[in-house]
């Protein structure tokens, strides 16, 4: 089991070195994961341990079980009014929720749908 | 759905024995997107792809095997004849379905059979803003047809989440993308790099450079605390890293969790099925070096337990690393991180220069790697070229 460093969390190699690879501060022997960190890595799911992934494959659920899907991540608020998830600052149109960055933007409708300042996709971006 | 169901991927892998858990299932090349990254240059189908009957022997197969996951990929999974049956079988073996696809296909009918079936979540492909999506699969509409693909399942009631290539052409994306994705109630966000396999060794210009980890991992990790609180689990795929400062928080499915990489994990936890029935340790790694039987000749557990093809991972040691990995100080750990990634820059395993770690000690030293290619890839599924790698200033012109 890989031990962190007690000032920056980067992991500390397996054979001890005098100072962290990555924060560069010296390392006092023995260096040793906390108790607090222990009890919440044991209560995250286990001390260590790796999830199996592939570049084609399918991330993992969340812990917690997927959220249940629903009509949208976002309800209206002060700051994105449409409740799109783009909130006023980057929304070009924060009374349509189809109008945001990333939206679909259909050239030739006149719109401006995701906020690239043209109608469709603009170029060169 | 139950904890123990969730954390089928999560495991120590000396608390287990070697079985093939967690399974990439390609049931057909036939793909309606012909996509510049294609690792598998999909298009068509094979010209000798397992039949109905045969499929559904090896989910027999699978499930003797101890198989708890299983994604389902294509091309396009859906366009394989027995598709959903293929789903149900699982489903009823015991198996997580899953898939990842591209969404083209994926409207509301589909989407309801789909749940009908029993798939547990479906994965959608999203490699950056609609340009960037677009562009890479130089297809107008595809950005649209995914998107609205989330928005299909959502309304079918199937847990959707989002794959991405990260690349040179959307590398600029990331935090945007994020937010749109957020939109779509997505569960979970799987980041990789793009590897110079299949057409994307054709393409030079996707490809990133080692030194733009230095960036890129410092935005994955405030883009997976942002995730986290918006109770999307974002995790990177096995060729991100590797025990860079962030490598805990990258690789746990908590906010306080210690996990980090243990190694390629193909042959030892993972498997990967070609649609002819070739089995593989790792569904991206390279047919001609890899392929360790065929499902048409041998039974699974015969090719798992005997082929030396699937098993590389399983005695690798220090001793198998070479260059600047075999000096790592992790190497014992980390052995030279993604094989698929790492044979397919340099020409075999056991050196991979994008490592996150590696490109930090060298830029404390003001260097850095630069690759420039030097073969060519053959024009197959599944192969790859070569690349030099360049020693150079970190800033060139200074």
């Amino acid at each position: 089991m890989l031990t962190p460093c007690p000032h920056c969390q980067g992991f500390l190699p397996p054979q001890p070195r005098a100072a962290c690879p990555h924060c560069h501060r010296a390392i006092t022997p023995p260096a040793r994961s906390s108790l607090l960190t222990t009890a919440l890595a044991l209560a995250s799911g286990g001390l260590v341990a790796t999830t199996l992934m592939a570049c084609y494959g399918a991330p993992p659920p969340p812990p917690g079980g997927p959220n249940p899907p629903s009509s949208s991540a976002c309800e209206p608020s002060e700051e994105d009014t449409d409740g799109d998830c783009s909130t006023a600052d980057v929304d070009c149109d924060d009374t349509q929720r189809d109008v945001h960055p990333g939206a679909e933007d259909v050239e030739g409708d006149g719109q401006d749908q995701n906020c690239d300042g043209v109608d469709g996709i603009a170029q060169g971006g | 759905m139950t904890r123990a169901a969730q954390s089928t991927r999560r495991l120590h892998p000396q608390d287990h024995p070697w079985h093939p858990r967690y399974v990439v299932w390609e049931l057909t090349l036939a793909c309606d997107h012909t996509c510049g990254h294609c690792g598998s240059r999909a298009g068509r189908a094979r010209p000798d792809e397992l039949t109905l009957p045969e499929a559904l022997q090896v989910v027999a197969q699978l499930q003797a095997a101890g198989t708890r996951d299983v994604v389902l990929i294509g091309g396009e999974a859906y366009l394989y004849t027995g598709f959903l049956e293929i789903v149900a079988a699982l489903r009823e073996a015991g198996i997580r379905p899953l898939m990842t696809s591209g969404g083209r296909g994926l409207k509301p009918p589909r989407c309801r059979d789909l749940k009908e079936a029993g798939i547990a979540l479906v994965s959608i492909s999203v490699d950056g803003l609609s340009q960037a999506h677009n562009a890479i699969r130089e297809s107008p509409t595809s950005y649209r047809d995914a998107t609205r693909a989330l928005t299909n399942l959502r309304d079918a009631g199937i847990p959707a989440a989002a794959n991405t290539n990260v690349n040179r052409r959307n590398l600029h994306d990331l935090e945007a993308l994020y937010e749109v994705l957020r939109s779509f109630d997505i569960t979970a966000w799987q980041v990789q790099l793009t590897a110079p396999l299949g057409r994307a060794a054709d393409h030079e210009g996707f490809i990133l450079q080692p030194f733009d980890l230095l960036d890129l991992l410092p935005r994955l990790d405030a883009l997976k605390r942002r995730a986290f609180e918006d109770g999307i689990l974002l995790m990177p795929g096995n060729n991100l890293g590797y025990f860079g400062p962030e490598e805990a928080l990258l690789r746990s499915q908590h906010p306080d969790g210690r996990d980090h990489w243990m190694g390629c994990q193909a042959g030892r936890f993972v498997l990967g099925i070609e649609s002819d029935g070739a089995v593989k340790g790792c569904p991206s790694l390279q047919t001609d070096a890899y392929v360790g039987g065929n499902l048409r000749q041998q039974p699974l557990q015969e090719i798992w337990d005997h082929a030396p093809h699937l098993a590389f991972a399983r005695a690798r040691t220090r001793d198998d690393l070479w260059g600047y990995c075999k000096t790592c100080d992790f190497a014992d750990v980390c052995l030279g991180g993604c094989t698929f990634t790492a044979h397919a820059l340099l020409g075999r395993p056991g050196n991979n220069p994008y490592c996150h770690l590696r490109a930090r000690e060298l830029a404390a030293r003001g260097l850095r790697e630069r690759l420039v290619r030097a073969q060519p890839a053959p024009g197959r599924p599944f192969d790859n070229g070569r690349f030099d790698l360049v020693v150079e200033p970190l800033n060139p012109s200074s």
